[in-house]
């Protein structure tokens, strides 16, 4: 029997696997084997590995990458099968040569919003939002990737651990070391994301992790307990610059061309106080959505300019 | 908190437990038979190998039925180990969870359910984020090593067909607790509720060892257990919320069901054998109050009927398995009692019997 899959050339690393392109022997569609290696950990199947299988058996979404399968080779590693999407947002952003148009960040936008719209109402949160896991396919649909720091909701009074999200997509009740956090931080991260795509330059790049807080709180203004109540008491809450909230104007000026309605979004979602910023329902519903220009459809949109 | 949904639920439906854990009974009987069958094949192959030096009548195989036992008591001993380890019961129901679709593929002629239960535990440790390192874990379960354990973890893996989200009826629980106060609020006082509730989270341990998990989805469960503690009370509830007695009820009910977005893939398995295994298909058809209440009574009974085998039985399958599994320690244990008649064999029992804390 020929194998079900071939593996052809390695095109990544990561901390727990390396990944392969390859194809499915029967009808010749790309696709990437993430390969883990196993008992190279000494307890057992790595915890990203087991997350990111977890979390994306139970996901399918035309905008969350699709789990082929999962198989074992001869020699005991876990092989996932992923669809094969070989750009991601932050190739696009870093490509000078490409102009992004209202319409194209409109569409990115819907397609992460969708994604994490339908992460979160399996109660799933995906913990790490950024560029460079928001994956592309060549027909130009935007696919959220790398479930490895995902994890659910199970109860509400669990102990969440502080330390995730990538440091310039970090939401402040994570910089404030808060272990009580929601779908919330998700949506923090689309807000930079968004605010990314408008400036194609990240848009709060903390150098550490105390940097990150001065650089968020001087864009966005310093929370206090008038517009979130018990801030103060969170572990982190210290020492910190009080910066006022930046005023609409401000927020104009800085990005040029967005409108009104766009503002509305960004702002709704850079929210800093959790339990007042807006959820993926309300961001899918608003106004930025509605008004034109319409969002780009996925074919039309931008592609990586040099083959990769 | 949103309240769970008892009707038709299109986001369930998607789950792989739903999708490749629930069955109707038959398929279920037939799943085990098969299984029983393939351990016993697996018997036989050993006694092959050994040439006939163990003759066929010295080793007992078991049944489906003792099997369904020794899987059930070995659950129960997660629940305790668990404990042991201070692991929360997400962790402990994940881990039953486990064990019991492990021997939806497996035969304890195959496995012997002691080791595969504590590469459970560990894997559900890892699962549902209550990380232990594999040398802690070890050394507080007398008589395992690490490898012992990690050994078998990718056989769970490929016999949960690498699935490993389970849903639990806790958090279903939890929202019919908050909805019941909300309907029942004016005929039951909060600390009556509070009490069944308190009750109801016990028996879901029960409800986990159960079939009820291979039929029924958490929702249903969270209301049988409640039921089981308190009839009149769902009895009430259900009628409350879903009784037709004007058309809105059940419009309701039916916006319970989620709508499908434009981005999302279309269900692919609509088996409708599946369908009428789990919960009703079509609300809009049937009268939704008592297809309900039929649902959740079954479950109720199911619950009830929890394989529960004393520690004896326990012990006397558990030796046949052990076997089953190694056959030629009959020919020791037979040498053994032609030169020592009693004592030994006392002694032996014991070490057999897992040796975790009860
Ligand atoms: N589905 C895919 N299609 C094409 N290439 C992929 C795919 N998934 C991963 N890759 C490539 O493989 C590389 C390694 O991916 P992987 O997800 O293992 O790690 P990572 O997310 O980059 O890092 P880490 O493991 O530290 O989080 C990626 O940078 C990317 O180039």
């Amino acid at each position: 029997m020929p194998p079900l899959y071939t593996k052809s050339k390695k095109v990544g690393e990561g901390t727990y696997a390396v990944v392969y392109l390859g194809h499915h022997t029967a009808t010749q569609r790309p696709i990437a084997i993430k390969e883990i290696k196993a008992g190279q950990f000494k307890d057992g199947l790595d915890m990203s590995a087991i997350r990111e299988m977890k979390y994306l058996q139970e996901l399918r979404h035309l905008n969350i990458i699709e789990l082929v399968d999962v198989f074992s080779s001869q020699e005991g590693d876990l092989n996932l099968v992923l669809e094969y999407l070989p750009a991601d947002l932050e190739m696009l952003i870093k490509d000078r040569s490409i102009l992004f148009s209202p319409g194209d960040i409109k569409s990115w936008l819907l397609m992460t919003l969708r994604g994490v719209h339908h992460c979160h109402r399996n109660h799933i949160l995906h913990r790490d939002l950024k560029p460079n896991n928001l994956l592309l396919s060549p027909q130009g649909e935007l696919k959220l990737a790398d479930f490895g720091l995902a994890r659910s909701l199970t109860s509400p009074n669990e102990l969440l651990t502080h330390n995730v999200v990538t440091r310039w997509y970090r939401a402040p009740e994570l910089l404030f070391e808060s272990r009580h956090y929601t779908e919330a931080v998700d949506l923090w991260a689309v807000g930079v994301i968004f605010a990314e795509l408008m400036l194609r330059v990240p848009y709060l790049p903390g150098r550490d992790d105390l940097d990150q807080i001065d650089v968020t709180f001087q864009a966005l203004g310093t929370p206090t307990e008038e517009n979130w109540s018990n801030v103060s008491s969170l572990p982190n809450y210290n020492d910190l610059k009080i910066y006022p909230e930046p005023t609409r104007s401000e927020l104009r000026k800085r990005f040029i061309g967005a409108t009104e309605a766009a503002l509305d979004l960004m702002c709704g979602l850079l929210c800093l106080n959790p339990a007042n910023r807006w959820d993926t329902e309300r961001a899918l519903l608003s106004g930025y959505f509605k008004e034109s220009p319409d969002p780009t459809v996925p074919v039309d949109l931008p592609k990586l300019s040099k083959k990769e | 908190m949103s309240v769970p949904r008892v009707t038709f639920d299109e986001l369930y439906r998607r789950s792989s437990q739903y999708r490749l854990w629930s069955y109707t009974r038959e398929e279920l009987q037939a799943k085990r038979e098969a299984v029983n069958n393939k351990g016993c094949l697996k018997v036989d192959e050993r006694l092959k190998q050994l040439n006939g030096e163990v003759s066929e009548d010295l080793i007992t195989k078991v049944t489906v039925e003792e099997e369904l036992k020794l899987i059930s008591f070995n659950s129960r001993r997660i629940g305790m180990l668990a404990k042991h380890l201070n692991l929360p019961s997400q962790v402990r129901a994940t881990a039953v969870s486990f064990l019991r679709k492990f021997y939806l593929v497996n035969s304890v002629m195959e496995y012997h359910p002691k080791l595969v239960l504590l590469t459970c535990l560990f894997l559900a440790a890892k699962s549902e984020n209550s990380f232990i390192s594999i040398n802690s874990f070890s050394k507080r379960i007398p008589k395992t090593t690490p490898e012992s354990i990690l050994k078998l973890e990718f056989e769970v893996l490929q016999s949960l067909k690498f699935t490993l989200f389970v849903h639990h009826p806790f958090r279903p629980l939890y929202g019919f607790f908050y909805d019941l106060q909300d309907v029942l609020g004016d005929e039951f006082t909060i600390e009556e509720l509070g009490r069944v509730y308190d009750k109801a989270r016990k028996l879901i341990d029960e409800a986990l060892i159960s079939d009820a998990v291979f039929h029924f989805t958490p929702p249903q469960i969270a209301l049988a257990c409640f039921k089981s503690i308190k009839p009149e009370l769902v009895d009430r509830y259900l009628e409350k919320k879903f009784k037709k007695e004007s058309k809105s009820k059940v419009k309701v009910a039916e916006a319970i069901k989620e709508e499908q977005d434009e981005g999302e893939v279309q269900d692919q398995d609509q088996d409708p054998a599946k369908a009428s295994a789990n919960t009703e298909a079509k609300p809009k058809k049937i009268d939704l109050y008592q297809e309900l209440s039929r649902t959740v009574e079954e479950c109720t009974a199911m619950i009830r009927t929890t394989q529960n085998p004393t520690k004896e039985e326990a012990t006397d399958i558990d030796r046949k398995v052990h076997y089953c599994i190694s056959p030629s320690l009959v020919l020791k244990r037979k040498r053994e009692d032609t030169s020592e008649p009693s004592g030994d064999d006392t002694k032996r029992q014991r070490t057999e019997t897992p040796a975790t804390p009860m």
